[in-house]
């Protein structure tokens, strides 16, 4: 009888344990990310033009890696994203005679939320894991010990580049996405006979945009890239690795990313509301 | 000869780098310029782990260890950047050479960084007098470990080096392979005089280029000679 009555709190007891151990496990991770962050931060601010013959051609590869590789990619999911959202929207809004709402609907779920978002998560997908995997291996091989050896410091000569590198390509990126989705979306409501002119659908668009637009737009899309690419290096370098304990660390940190450009795309829809 | 000592291990114990078990105890040791150091002893015994607490990279569990005369455990970021471009650490095995560059970018890196290199003059330069001109631009998982660890030497020796500490470079080298490393490090000081710290596990591996020998044993280090 009596352990009758105590398993219900034992059970509870062990959930609260494994609870807390993952809240505190979380709240460590995302202290020490906050530290990496900072070093980094310190590492680009003081050494930005230190060894600029080294540093400016890897900024240059990453931006390449990361964005002009991309371009193909984004350039089809832009071309999806405009055919969906006006195939969806344009009848329902032609049913309830608001045609003149299509620019403002491209501008809200294209520019401030999905184009963002989905370019954010390409990156993440097609350079993000591979720097996890290519700093978890060199840490494994013990080569940012050899950096070390030579004076070089891992921070400014593996995470810097590819920090700036990443903020630029999806920026970069996220424009050009956006770009393809508006037109494509301009040419699916022209192939459906809505009677829209080029000229009154980029007006209207061009009427639902503010200055607020580009400057949230460039920082959240920077801040993706920051993110992702902060999360990425502190997973591969943060603790001496075993070469099979490289996947695990890539997973998590690919998790860790998405939940952290969650997080921002959230805080700007703050911002929006406000602005 | 300069009576200060370049470096100095006072009551010093060192760990693997990821355990926390001393390997070594106690361990008193002073390094003047221009000597040639072997570091003998068994596997496992806590040679690598001295030589990368010697070299700085790695802080003691106890004790002090002063590069030239400075304690190294209050030693600011930046003053350990600049010590360590000051020496060259060959590593065991393979000689971590940097996988996504070629063999020459990996000797020209240090230049480039540190002294803002425009060519590749001087490492082309250094792979030529090793006789690994012709591997220059391959990537280093192209080559065999034994390759690999003397780019690592070339590596090391790429900028002005002060002290250069060898992790068992000769481990399993056939006599052929020995006799590179004793011929290269010979008429290398003979030009340019660098203090050296190598380890091996046979204590007369460094035959006729050693002048101070140590060995490891039971957690202990021994210097022999008479040195210190």
């Amino acid at each position: 009888m009596a352990t009758i009555t105590r398993q219900p709190v034992m059970l509870w007891r062990s959930y609260l344990d494994v609870s807390s151990g993952r809240v505190l496990r979380s709240l460590a991770t995302l202290q020490e990310l906050g530290a990496f962050a900072i070093i980094t931060l310190g590492v680009t601010l003081t050494k930005f033009n230190h060894s600029r013959r080294v540093i400016r051609p890897l900024i240059v590869r990453n931006i390449w890696n990361a964005g002009a590789r991309l371009l193909p990619m984004v350039a089809f999911i832009g071309l999806a994203l405009g055919l969906l959202i006006i195939g969806q929207t344009v009848g329902l809004l032609t049913r309830v005679g608001a045609q003149s709402y299509i620019g403002t609907v491209m501008v809200t779920v294209v520019f401030r939320e999905l184009g963002p978002l989905l370019t954010a998560i390409l990156v993440l997908a097609r350079s993000g894991t591979s720097n996890a995997i290519e700093l978890g291996t060199s840490r494994a091989l013990g080569e940012v010990e050899a950096l070390e050896s030579l004076g070089i410091d891992p921070v400014h000569y593996l995470v810097m580049p590819r920090v700036i590198g990443l903020a630029v390509a999806v920026f970069c990126l996220t424009t050009y996405m956006i770009l393809v989705a508006m037109v494509s979306g301009w040419a699916f409501a022209f192939a459906q006979d809505i009677p829209l002119t080029p000229g009154a659908y980029f007006g209207q668009i061009g009427d639902a945009l503010r200055v607020q637009d580009f400057v949230l737009l460039a920082l959240k899309t920077g801040l993706f890239g920051i993110v992702i690419a902060v999360v990425n290096c502190y997973h591969g370098l943060a603790r001496p690795l075993q070469i099979e304990e490289v996947s695990r660390v890539t997973t998590q940190a690919v998790v860790e990313s998405v939940i952290g450009c969650v997080l921002i795309d959230a805080l700007f829809l703050v911002g929006y509301l406000f602005t | 000869m300069n009576a200060a000592p370049l470096i100095e291990l006072d009551n010093v114990s060192v760990t693997h780098a990821a355990g926390t078990e001393p390997l070594l105890d106690n361990v008193n040791w002073q390094l003047m310029r221009g000597e040639f150091w072997v570091l003998a002893g068994d596997q496992g015994s806590g040679k690598s782990a001295l030589l990368a607490t010697m070299a700085g990279l790695q802080r003691p569990a106890a004790g002090t260890v002063r590069i030239k005369g400075r304690d190294w455990s209050d030693a600011p970021e930046p003053e350990q950047m600049a010590w360590r471009r000051e020496i060259g650490f060959v590593f065991e095995l393979h000689g971590r050479l940097l996988h996504h560059l070629t063999v020459l970018e990996n000797i020209a890196l240090p230049l480039q960084y540190h002294f803002d290199e425009k060519t590749t003059a001087k490492a082309e330069a250094l792979l030529d007098r090793a006789g690994l001109a012709a591997v220059a631009h391959q990537l280093p998982s192209r080559l065999s470990p034994r390759l690999q660890q003397r780019v690592s030497l070339l590596r090391a020796l790429a900028c002005p080096t002060e002290v250069l500490f060898l992790d068992n470079p000769l481990n399993g080298l056939a006599t052929s392979g020995v006799k590179w490393w004793i011929d290269f490090l010979a008429t290398w000081r003979a030009e340019t005089p660098v203090t050296v710290v190598a380890t091996s596990n046979e204590p007369d591996g460094w035959r006729g280029l050693a002048d101070r020998h140590a060995t490891i044993e039971g957690g202990r280090l021994n210097l022999m000679d008479g040195a210190n």
